[in-house]
């Protein structure tokens, strides 16, 4: 049964980002264009930091999500990936993960685990290559938000 | 492939390799530092932005291989040190956390005129991975930007292992600025902003500023380097480098990792 670019879209939606699960590459925004021709599909993805780890894992995951359809998983410079990019969805997941979504300012960034924009930050970098360092001055816990860039 | 102009393969190649070869070993020094740097925020910074360097080297190492060079891994693990481009600055061991700070803030900055340079050239890949690179090290100049700050104004003890970090580095920072190429090279590709004396000036009144307001004395011109690492002429620390970082990958050359 040939596959639609709808359908592979839809699959993509299960292949969750390798250090947060709770994030769909979709949600993500590294989906760039899905297109279906007789060969099979073709994915094209954004890389999200330039030097990231898990760009292999998530094209073995494309796929694999992709089943049986032949899939080429590109990975694509045309326009560079934002965090603007990530969705409403994703960033409730984000938050939902423990994690702060990305904002413009490092300022008033609330806590993930109480809320409070008590918060402050510690680092820009922080345990991955895609987040920063906070700490909440409320619940007195270090947090991570997700690096705006 | 498609330029998109007049220049030829071999002049990408030999505008891009000591981009790459740059990126490549001072995020290598960098990973020294891997569990030794002043506190644990900074070993994770530091770490992050050696992991941010590396990949840039490897976008740039698989444009070299778009225009004929091995695949980056052979490029990486296969090349005899005369083989490199980097600035041999970049390979010198690194001294104490002072004067790595020094190195990186005068690399940094370096590298943000010359990624402003290369923003302009006019094969679109490189354009594209620039623009997503360039977002990548305004990270990495604030960073070193604010830990020079701090040490120069922090104790007198970091002040002045500042300053010596300085004096040690300034003498050899010549060939960071070369390409190991006639200037005439880079005008046929309208890159002009990035022949030696332009990118070199540009850099002298930033760093110049910056020492400036610290209050530190300017040591005077860069002088003209004595030799060339961008025309492969290099230390007896490149090959030391090389040793340590292909010691794993020797062991057993037909691996898949």
């Amino acid at each position: 049964m040939a596959i639609t670019a709808d359908r592979a879209l839809q699959l993509l939606t299960r292949v969750m980002d390798p250090e947060i699960p709770a994030l769909s590459i979709v949600d993500l925004g590294m989906v760039d264009s899905i297109k279906v021709d007789e060969s099979g599909v073709h994915v094209d993805l954004i890389p999200t930091f330039m030097g990231c780890p898990a760009l292999d894992v998530i094209r073995q995951r494309v796929q694999d999500a992709l089943e049986d359809a032949p899939a080429v998983v590109r990975f694509v410079h045309t326009k560079p990936w934002t965090t603007q990019m990530v969705s409403a969805r994703g960033r409730a997941a984000l938050t939902q993960w423990g994690i702060a979504p990305p904002t413009d300012s490092p300022a008033g960034v609330r806590c993930p685990l109480c809320g409070s924009p008590n918060t402050r930050r510690t680092s820009a970098f922080g345990s991955g290559l895609c987040r920063a360092s906070f700490y909440c001055h409320d619940c007195a816990q270090p947090f991570e938000q997700m690096k705006s860039i | 492939m498609n330029t998109g102009q007049k220049s030829e393969g071999s002049d990408w190649v030999a505008l891009i390799k000591p981009v790459a070869d740059d990126e490549w070993i001072v995020a290598h020094r960098g990973s020294e530092w891997l569990g030794l740097a002043p506190d644990l925020e900074e070993d994770l910074a530091y770490s992050s932005i050696n992991q941010d360097e590396m990949g840039h080297a490897h976008f740039y190492y698989a444009l070299l291989a778009e225009l004929g060079d091995p695949e980056p891994e052979r490029t990486v693990y296969g090349r005899p040190p005369e083989q490199w481009r980097n600035a041999r600055i970049l390979e010198a061991p690194n001294g104490d956390w002072a004067q790595t700070v020094a190195l990186r803030y005068f690399y940094e900055v370096f590298d943000d005129l010359r990624l402003e340079g290369l923003s302009h050239s006019l094969w679109q890949p490189l354009q594209d991975g620039i623009r997503t690179i360039r977002r990548e090290e305004s990270y990495h100049l604030q960073h070193f930007s604010t830990w020079f700050d701090m040490l120069a104004v922090g104790t007198p003890e970091s002040r002045r292992r500042l300053v010596n970090g300085i004096d040690a580095l300034w003498m050899n920072l010549g060939d960071l600025f070369s390409w190991g190429q006639p200037d005439t090279w880079l005008a046929a590709m309208g890159l002009d902003n990035l022949s030696q004396p332009v990118i070199k000036a540009a850099w002298e009144r930033r760093v110049g500023d910056k020492l400036e307001a610290a209050g530190i004395p300017w040591p005077g011109p860069v002088p003209e380097p004595l030799a060339d690492g961008r025309r492969g002429q290099h230390t007896q620390d490149l090959q030391a480098l090389l040793n340590v970082m292909t010691e794993v990958q020797r062991t057993d050359l037909t691996a898949q990792w």
